[in-house]
């Protein structure tokens, strides 16, 4: 009621959503940059209507995120980037208007199921979490890497081989455990490792407009008559985000508990889900080249996940991303002191919270809409058009990532090669889940030696990951031996 | 046939592939021992991975048949042409960004690119380089205070 019956909270909500969608929306500002930027805004404000701000404004983040994922192929996040992989070969086909209504839907959809998700598990919170020990971070992880081999295609060797590259890429540190200097040729910029935001850009954003330039035409390859970037294509979009309903709950449910887990990072949700809509598709074949639900999967987790995300941060204080890290900071300065003493003080302002999230999450829908056909006809503009503005857009995101010039050294050359593994059908999504799960999974492993040895493996929680993992690689392996009805597979390279 | 496998864009692609897992995993057996696991259990792997593909990219060369038709060769002959004009353009992007930083360099690039590469009007290249001025100066440095990079030249010249 703090957030609907407040004419004040209700305002702050309505101007904070456009915010964080355009936040989303340009490559390398995110929502963390976004926060940051706005807590001199809220500063000294009532605190709910503070608290409602920026978390209205964090949960629609990724909803403004798709657009240049399907229109350009150009991922603002890590998490944005599992909506390029279908996102654009849908615009390509001239579905911009359709992916676009997918991905809003989803992404309504998924933030609203995920703030239900937050209020059904807030009893049995406390347990769920403390199951979580580095041995299933590690077998998570592990589950999350297995996908590799799903999103490579036909070309299982390129896909494994391109994924591993993202997970060569991932040791590039200091090594968290000795200290020790890997692949870093003395260079301080690279002691954190590789910036992600600009990898990813290399990977994806480079070797698009590279190839738009080389083939001329625009980003649509039908034609206007053809196409449907209207409103038809975009209420298509929106209808089959309910004719696949089975895959938007699960996607929903999978993204809110995954971004509950402190640690195992948002990016990884987006794309365990992608993997298991791929793994629970009838149609496997279709994904990469425009399936609907390779945009549906990836957009309910990254809003679902905010929802998730929120339980720790605001019930133990312990982030569950560096969304959530910064927003735990702005809530401090607000005077809103998360911690165990929120489940008996502080009910009201988690209440809030939970509400703020899910209608924040419904307003960006409507908001948006509106404007969903326009930024649809972009996708109609010709390429010559398109490419100097997208390509100045990418190296600044690549500048934003860490505020290092050398990130522009590190785009530039790995984009160069990664133009060739699109030419030469190299299946690029494999190296994003290589470079996002790579410290988790080594992190996590070394942390679950420690503590069990070996042993590790035989813990119930790490038991059961095996055992799912078991499950649906060999599911998987049964599905693709059973004779298709289409005959190739071809992935977006 | 041989120089027309070494320069086949396939092969030297894998082979890069090859190279960098190679060089990878040995750099990474000095690394100390708790270092070295995660690089080379996924390292020694890709290692023979990259082999396999390059093997089979060799064998798929030597089988391929070359179209060797005027159609295709105007076509092979075209695409290089764009290729090379992008990588050129990508990279004076690069160069130029990294000398002059990304207020100065953005919309003169982008006046450029319009109107030097892909011939549109002055008057686009014009209106599409101000514009770049406003969102990149405009929004990022003066609306946001996000502090830019300034270049390298331009940070040597100004001290």
């Amino acid at each position: 009621m703090n957030v609907i019956g407040s004419p004040y909270n209700m305002g702050m909500l309505l101007l904070a959503v456009p915010i964080g969608m355009f936040f989303g929306a340009i490559p390398g500002l995110g929502g963390k940059l976004g926060i940051v930027m706005m807590i001199p805004f809220v500063f000294g404000m009532d605190p709910i209507a503070g608290a409602i701000f920026l978390i209205s404004m964090h949960a629609v983040v990724h909803t403004g995120g798709s657009v240049p994922s399907i229109l350009f192929g150009v991922p603002g996040t890590g998490a944005d980037a599992a909506t390029v992989v279908d996102g654009l070969p849908m615009t390509r086909n001239g579905e911009a208007g359709r992916a676009m209504g997918a991905s809003l839907g989803a992404s309504g959809v998924g933030g609203v199921i995920g703030g239900l998700f937050l209020i059904c598990i807030l009893p049995v919170l406390r347990p769920v979490i403390l199951a979580f020990s580095p041995a299933e971070f590690f077998m998570l992880a592990i589950f999350g890497i297995t996908f590799i081999a799903m999103l490579s295609g036909n070309s299982l060797v390129k896909g494994l081989l391109v994924g591993f590259f993202g997970l060569m890429l991932s040791f590039v540190s200091l090594d968290p455990n000795t200290g020790a200097e890997r692949y870093t040729f003395g260079l301080l910029f690279l002691w954190d490792g590789m910036d992600i935001i600009t990898v990813i850009l290399a990977m994806f954003a480079i070797p698009e407009m590279i190839a738009l330039g080389v083939e001329g035409g625009s980003m649509s390859l039908a034609g206007k008559q053809k196409g449907t970037a209207g409103y038809k294509g975009v209420f298509t979009g929106l209808l089959d985000v309910f004719r696949h309903w089975g895959l938007t709950l699960r996607t929903s449910i999978m993204g809110a508990f995954i971004g509950m887990i402190p640690g195992l990072g948002g990016d990884a949700a987006t794309w365990i889900c992608y993997g298991h809509a791929i793994q629970s598709s009838k149609n496997p074949e279709k994904f990469g080249k425009g399936a609907v639900e390779g945009v549906i999967a990836p957009e309910t987790a990254n809003n679902s996940k905010e929802g998730g995300s929120l339980l720790p941060t605001l019930f133990f204080a312990v982030p569950g991303s560096s969304g959530m890290a910064i927003l735990l900071g702005a809530f401090v300065m607000l005077g809103i002191q998360p911690g165990p003493a929120m489940a008996l003080t502080g009910m009201d302002i988690v209440w809030t919270l939970i509400w703020a999230l899910m209608i924040a999450n419904i307003v960006a829908v409507f908001f948006f809409i509106a404007f969903v056909p326009m930024l649809g006809y972009l996708s109609y503009v010709r390429g010559s058009l398109l490419i100097p503005f997208v390509l100045a857009l990418t190296f600044l995101g690549a500048f934003l990532g860490h505020r290092s010039w050398e990130n522009l050294i590190v785009l530039f050359v790995l984009g160069g090669f990664a133009y060739f593994l699109k030419k030469y059908g190299w299946p690029r999504p494999p190296f994003v889940i290589g470079i996002i799960l790579g410290p988790i999974a080594e992190d996590s492993y070394h942390k679950a030696f420690q503590l069990w040895g070996y042993e590790f493996l035989l813990r119930p929680g790490a038991l059961i990951m095996i055992a799912l993992i078991i499950g649906s690689v060999g599911f998987y392996i049964w599905k693709s031996t059973r004779p298709k009805k289409e005959g190739v597979v071809e992935y977006v390279g | 046939m041989s120089a027309r496998l070494f320069l086949n864009g396939r092969i030297i692609t894998a082979f890069i592939m090859l190279l960098v897992f190679s060089v990878m995993t040995i750099m990474a057996f000095d690394f100390p021992a708790k270092a070295r696991l995660m690089p080379l259990m996924f390292g020694i792997p890709g290692t023979i991975f990259g082999l396999l593909q390059l093997l089979m990219e060799i064998k798929h060369a030597m089988a391929e048949v070359p179209d060797e038709s005027a159609e295709a060769v105007e076509k092979a002959k075209e695409e290089k042409k764009n290729e090379t004009q992008m990588f050129l353009w990508v990279f004076l992007y690069f160069i130029f960004i990294l000398g002059f930083g990304f207020i100065y360099a953005s919309p003169f690039l982008v006046f450029g690119f319009l109107f030097i590469a892909k011939k549109e009007s002055l008057k686009t290249a014009i209106i599409s380089s101000i514009c770049t001025f406003i969102v990149i100066y405009g929004v990022f440095q003066t609306w946001f205070q996000i502090p830019l990079f300034e270049g390298l030249i331009i940070e040597w010249l100004t001290g």
